[in-house]
């Protein structure tokens, strides 16, 4: 259930952008070292990947019908979100540990 | 494959609040996962040290791309309650028809009530923010 999920993460992630002081490299570095700040925004990310990468899916089936074109276009849409599951894991983890 | 006949359905659907309800919250989640792209190469950003991140931030601090989070920002406070909204409805509740009505206005009050808050705090030099 990522929608129920996201609810509480998506909502620190926007009231933790609020409270931080700037967006320059150096506040966000430190932010992320400190507490549980990486781990939620790991969390934030890849559960809102998976959302998205349900959604999208849901798009494809309804709208797309042309078998040649459907399959391949599910098949697009995971490995998209897998990637960018990855991508934002590598990326937080790389500055939080 | 032999073309399977569909029976009509934009043709002569009627129109309601709650089909622009939906349609608008797939819309904003659309918008959400372009968001999320947004989102992963400015992570990777920060990742790759102060230098590489010194390149993006003008990228990211651009007019631009504050007109772009404003939106992505509205499209998410309206895919919250939208999605709650799904949810509740999920559990049996507030599914008459007066009821989503009623909820339809509430989703479009809330939606604009979170906006203007979240948005006061993150982009009013005010509130000393990005």
């Amino acid at each position: 259930m990522t929608s129920l999920a996201l609810i509480p993460l998506a909502i620190w992630f926007v009231v933790s952008l609020i409270a931080l002081p700037a967006t320059n490299h150096a506040v966000l570095t430190d932010w992320l070292a400190h507490g549980w700040n990486a781990l939620l925004l790991v969390m934030f990310g890849l559960i809102a990947t998976r959302h998205s990468q349900l959604g999208v899916q849901v798009v494809i089936e309804d709208y797309v019908h042309a078998p040649g074109i459907k399959m391949p276009a599910l098949i697009l849409n995971l490995f998209a979100h897998i990637l960018i599951a990855a991508a934002v894991a590598y990326a937080v983890l790389k500055i939080a540990l | 494959m032999r073309e399977r006949p569909l029976s009509p359905h934009l043709s002569v659907y009627k129109f309601k609040y709650t089909l622009v309800t939906s349609i608008l919250n797939r819309l904003t989640g659309l918008a959400l996962s372009l968001g999320l792209l947004l989102f992963v190469y400015w992570l990777t950003a920060l990742s790759s040290g102060p230098q590489a991140y010194g390149r993006a931030l003008p990228l990211l601090s651009h007019v631009a791309a504050k007109a772009l989070y404003a939106g992505l920002l509205v499209a998410f406070c309206y895919h919250l309650v939208a999605g709650i909204r799904h949810l509740i409805w999920d559990t049996g509740r507030g599914l008459e028809r007066a009821q989503a009505y009623r909820s339809s206005w509430m989703l479009a009050a809330g939606t604009a009530i979170l906006s203007l808050l979240f948005g006061y705090f993150l982009f009013c030099p005010v509130a000393g923010v990005s």
